[in-house]
C-alpha cells in the first residue's frame, strides 16, 4: 500500500460538525503531524485512516482500492489510540502474540519479544498488561500497533505518559518506520518531539484543516506557526 | 502481504472456511486464557447459578412434584446465569477499547463471532458443570445413565443455540448505553423457543417410561434452532460493528 | 442558505402538505370501518353457538392478517438496509415494526376476549396468542433498543427485525409441540350476511392499513429530510 488519502471528507455526529471538507494525503517514508487545540478533529480524522469510522461525506482512499472497499486495508494499518487496545488479564507477550497471529505473523512470538525487548519491557512481558505503569502501557501499545508491520502508522500523543529515555527509543522507532518507506500519522502537542520528527505538518482548527506545511520545521518555527495559525483562526 | 501495482485494483479476496476458523479459534483460545487467568465469569456466575437453583429449592420444597418444577428451575438457572456470563464476556472487550483492536485486525468479522460464540459456549458449560449436579443433589433426582447422556444432549444443544443467538446481541449492545437492561429485554423473548423445547424435552427423561419418539423430535427442532439462528447471525453480524 | 433549505422542505415531489390521495384513502378507511361497524352490530345475525363475543372476529382476523402482512415488510426492509445501508429501507423496516405492534396488540386484546368464551380463559397457551406475544414482545424491545442504542440504532434494529421472524416461527413449532392438543378450533359456518360483513370489515382494515403505511413512510421520509437540513447547517457552520 503506498497511498492514503482524505479527499474533502465530513464528518457529522448527530448535530456536531466534527471534520468539514479535510483533505489530506500521506506520503511514504514521512512523518506527518496533525496538531491543534483540543476538540478539532484530530482523533476523529485518525479514526477515519484507521477506516473504522466512516466519513459522512467525501473519500476514504488506501492503496489502489476504491472507497467502499476500504476496510480490505485494515491489515496494513497500525493504530496506536489513547485506549490501551490490549487486554489487562494478559501477560503483555500475550497480548502482542495474540495480535500477531490475527496480523498473520511469521514467527508471531519471536517478533513480540524483540519488539517489546526495543521498547524496554523484557523484564515485565510476563506480568500481566493491567499492574503496568501508564508509560508501560503506552509502549505495550506502541509493540502492538507495529507487531503487523503496518505500511500506514497511525499515532495518538504517542509520547504522553513516556520518560525522557523511552521518548527517545519511540523517536528513533518511528523514524526507522519512516526510513522503511511507512506513512506515519501522528497526533502531538509536544512541539520539541514534533520537531525533531515530522516531514511535513497539518494544522486543525475547529474541524477545518487551516494550514500545512510541507517540509521541516525546528521547534521555534514550529511554535510560532503553530501560534498563528490557532490565533488566526480564534 | 503483496506490495499493489501502482493502478491495478486488487482482486477482492474473500476469506476462506479454513481461515475464519483458524480466526476464530485464536479469538476463543485467548478469551479462555484470560478466563484461565482471571478465573472471574466462572466464579460468579457459577455461583449464581447455585443460588438460583437454591432460592427455587426453597420455593417448591413443599412437596412439589419434582418431575414439573425440575426442567423449568434448571433452564432458568442457565437461561440466568447465561445473561450474567454475556455481559461480562463483552465488557472484557470494551474495556481497553479491544474491540475496536479486533476489528481493526484483518482477521474476518466472522471469526470474531465465532470466536467469542465459542468462547461463550465453553463458560456456560462450565457454570452448567455447577447448575446439574447442584439440581440432582438438592432435589434427589435418579436418573439413568442413558436419561444422563440425554440430558447432557439437550443442556448442549439449549446452551449452543443460547451462545449464538446471545453473542450476537451482546455483541450489537456493546457500546449502548444501560446496555445490560438492554440485552436482557432482546435475549429473553429470542431464546424463548430454545426455553420451551428444553424445559419439554427434559421434563420428558423424568417420566416412567421415555418416549423416545416425542424426545427426538424436540433434539432435531433445538439442533435446527442452532443452526437457523448461526446462518442468520453470521450474515447479520457482518455489517453490524460499525463506527 | 435559508433559501436552498425552504427549496428542499417546500419541493413539490417531496412537498410538506398531505397528498391528496392519502387524504382521500383515510377518509376511505374510516368511511369503510364505520360501515363494517355498523353492520357488525346491526346487520350480521347473532352467531349461535358464541353468541354476541363472536363479532370479536370481524375484528380479530383482520388485524392478525395486517399484523401477518408486516413480518414480511419488516424482513425486506431490514435486509434491504444491512445490505445497503440506504434510509429508505430502515424507514420501511421501522413502519414494519410498529404496524405490526399495533395489530399485533389488537390481536392480543381481542384474542383473550374471544378466548374466555370459546376455551373457558382469558388465556390459554395457543400456538397463535404465543407467537404473537413473543413477537409482539421483540418488536417492542426492538422499538426500545432502537431509542437507546446511539449511533448503531439502525443496524441494530435491522437485525433484531429479523431474529424476531424467525424466531416467531420457532416460537410456533415449539409451542405447537409444547400443547400437543390445541384448544378446540371454531369451524365456523358464516351465513351471507356474516361473510359480507366480514369482508367489507376486512376491507376497511386493508384500507387503514395502507393509510398508516403510507403515513409512517411519509413521516420518516420527512424527518430524513429534517435531519439532512440539520447536518447541512451544521456543515454550513451553523454549529450545534
Amino acid at each position: 500500500m503506498n497511498r492514503a488519502e482524505a479527499r474533502n471528507v465530513t464528518k457529522v455526529y448527530g448535530a456536531h460538525r466534527a471534520l468539514h471538507k479535510v483533505s489530506l494525503s500521506l506520503t511514504p517514508g514521512c512523518v506527518t503531524a496533525l496538531m491543534g487545540p483540543n476538540g478539532a478533529g484530530k482523533t476523529t480524522l485518525l479514526w477515519l485512516f484507521s477506516t473504522l469510522s466512516r466519513p459522512t461525506s467525501g473519500t476514504m482512499h488506501f492503496g489502489a482500492l476504491p472507497p467502499e472497499r476500504a476496510k480490505e486495508a485494515r491489515g496494513w494499518i497500525g493504530l496506536l489510540s489513547h485506549a490501551s487496545l490490549t487486554y489487562g488479564d494478559l501477560s503483555g507477550l500475550e497480548n502482542v502474540v495474540f495480535f500477531g497471529k490475527l496480523y498473520g505473523a511469521e514467527a508471531p512470538e519471536r517478533e513480540a519479544r524483540a519488539l517489546l525487548t526495543e521498547f524496554g519491557l523484557e523484564d515485565a512481558m510476563h506480568r500481566p498488561a493491567k499492574t503496568y505503569s501508564r508509560g508501560m502501557t503506552q509502549r505495550l501499545g506502541l509493540a502492538r500497533a507495529l507487531i503487523g508491520r503496518p505500511k500506514l502508522v497511525l499515532l495518538d500523543e504517542p509520547f504522553t505518559g513516556l520518560d525522557r529515555a523511552s521518548t527517545r527509543t519511540v523517536i528513533e522507532r518511528i523514524g526507522l518506520l519512516r526510513d522503511q518507506g511507512a506513512m506515519v500519522l501522528m497526533i502531538s502537542h509536544d512541539v520539541e518531539t514534533t520537531a525533531e520528527l515530522a516531514d511535513e505538518f497539518a494544522i486543525l482548527v475547529r474541524g477545518k484543516l487551516k494550514h500545512t506545511h510541507e517540509g521541516r520545521l525546528d521547534a521555534a518555527a514550529l511554535r510560532d506557526e503553530y501560534a498563528r495559525v490557532a490565533e488566526g483562526a480564534a | 502481504m503483496t506490495e499493489d501495482a501502482a493502478v491495478a485494483v486488487p482482486e477482492k479476496q474473500e476469506p476462506g472456511i479454513f481461515a475464519v476458523l483458524r480466526g476464530a479459534l485464536f479469538v476463543a483460545k485467548k478469551d479462555l486464557r484470560v478466563e484461565w487467568r482471571s478465573k472471574e465469569i466462572l466464579l460468579t456466575t457459577g455461583y449464581f447459578g447455585l443460588f438460583v437453583v437454591l432460592v427455587f429449592s426453597f420455593s417448591f420444597v413443599a412437596g412439589a412434584e419434582k418431575e414439573s418444577v425440575v426442567p423449568g428451575i434448571l433452564w432458568v438457572a442457565i437461561a440466568f446465569s447465561g445473561a450474567l456470563g454475556l455481559g461480562r464476556v463483552f465488557e472484557r472487550e470494551r474495556e481497553g477499547d479491544c474491540i475496536r483492536a479486533l476489528l481493526l485486525s484483518p482477521i474476518a468479522r466472522t471469526s470474531i463471532y465465532l470466536g467469542k460464540v465459542l468462547g461463550v459456549l465453553v463458560f456456560m458449560v462450565g457454570v452448567q458443570a455447577v447448575v446439574l449436579p447442584a439440581v440432582w443433589f438438592f432435589f434427589n433426582l435418579r436418573l439413568s445413565m442413558t436419561n444422563v447422556a440425554y440430558l447432557l444432549g439437550i443442556v448442549t444443544l439449549g446452551t449452543l443455540g443460547y451462545a449464538i443467538v446471545g453473542t450476537l446481541l451482546a455483541s450489537m449492545l456493546i457500546r449502548a448505553r444501560s446496555k445490560d437492561v438492554l440485552l436482557a429485554i432482546v435475549l429473553y423473548p429470542l431464546i424463548l423457543p430454545m426455553l420451551i423445547i428444553g424445559v419439554q424435552a427434559t421434563g420428558l427423561l423424568f417420566a416412567p417410561e421415555l418416549n423416545l419418539t416425542e424426545l427426538k423430535v424436540y433434539l432435531r427442532v433445538l439442533g435446527l434452532y442452532d443452526a437457523v439462528f448461526l446462518v442468520a447471525n453470521l450474515w447479520i453480524f457482518e455489517p453490524l460493528l460499525m463506527d | 442558505m435559508e433559501q436552498a433549505i425552504r427549496a428542499e422542505l417546500f419541493d413539490s415531489k417531496k412537498g410538506l402538505p398531505t397528498p391528496p390521495v392519502l387524504v382521500l384513502l383515510s377518509l376511505a378507511a374510516a368511511g369503510v370501518i364505520a360501515a363494517a361497524a355498523w353492520m357488525v352490530f346491526f346487520y350480521a345475525p347473532i352467531e349461535k353457538e358464541m353468541g354476541f363475543v363472536q363479532k370479536i372476529f370481524y375484528f380479530h382476523v383482520p388485524s392478525a392478517w395486517l399484523m401477518l402482512w408486516s413480518a414480511p415488510l419488516m424482513a425486506v426492509g431490514s435486509i434491504g438496509y444491512l445490505v445497503t445501508k440506504k434510509d429508505k429501507w430502515d424507514r420501511l423496516s421501522d413502519a414494519g415494526v410498529e404496524l405490526a405492534i399495533v395489530f399485533g396488540a389488537l390481536v392480543m386484546i381481542t384474542g383473550p376476549l374471544w378466548g374466555r368464551k370459546a376455551w373457558g380463559a382469558y388465556w390459554v397457551w395457543d400456538v397463535r396468542l404465543t407467537s404473537t406475544l413473543v413477537l409482539v414482545l421483540t418488536l417492542v424491545a426492538c422499538k426500545i433498543v432502537r431509542g437507546y442504542a446511539g449511533s448503531s440504532a439502525k443496524q441494530i434494529a435491522a437485525g433484531l427485525s429479523i431474529l424476531a421472524v424467525l424466531n416467531a416461527i420457532f416460537v410456533w413449532v415449539s409451542v405447537d409441540l409444547w400443547q400437543g392438543s390445541h384448544p378446540p378450533k371454531l369451524v365456523q359456518t358464516l351465513s351471507a350476511e356474516m361473510k359480507s360483513t366480514f369482508w367489507l370489515s376486512v376491507l376497511g382494515f386493508h384500507l387503514a392499513y395502507g393509510a398508516l403505511l403510507w403515513s409512517r413512510l411519509r413521516m420518516g421520509k420527512l424527518r430524513t429530510a429534517l435531519d439532512r437540513l440539520q447536518m447541512k447547517a451544521v456543515e454550513a457552520g451553523y454549529d450545534d
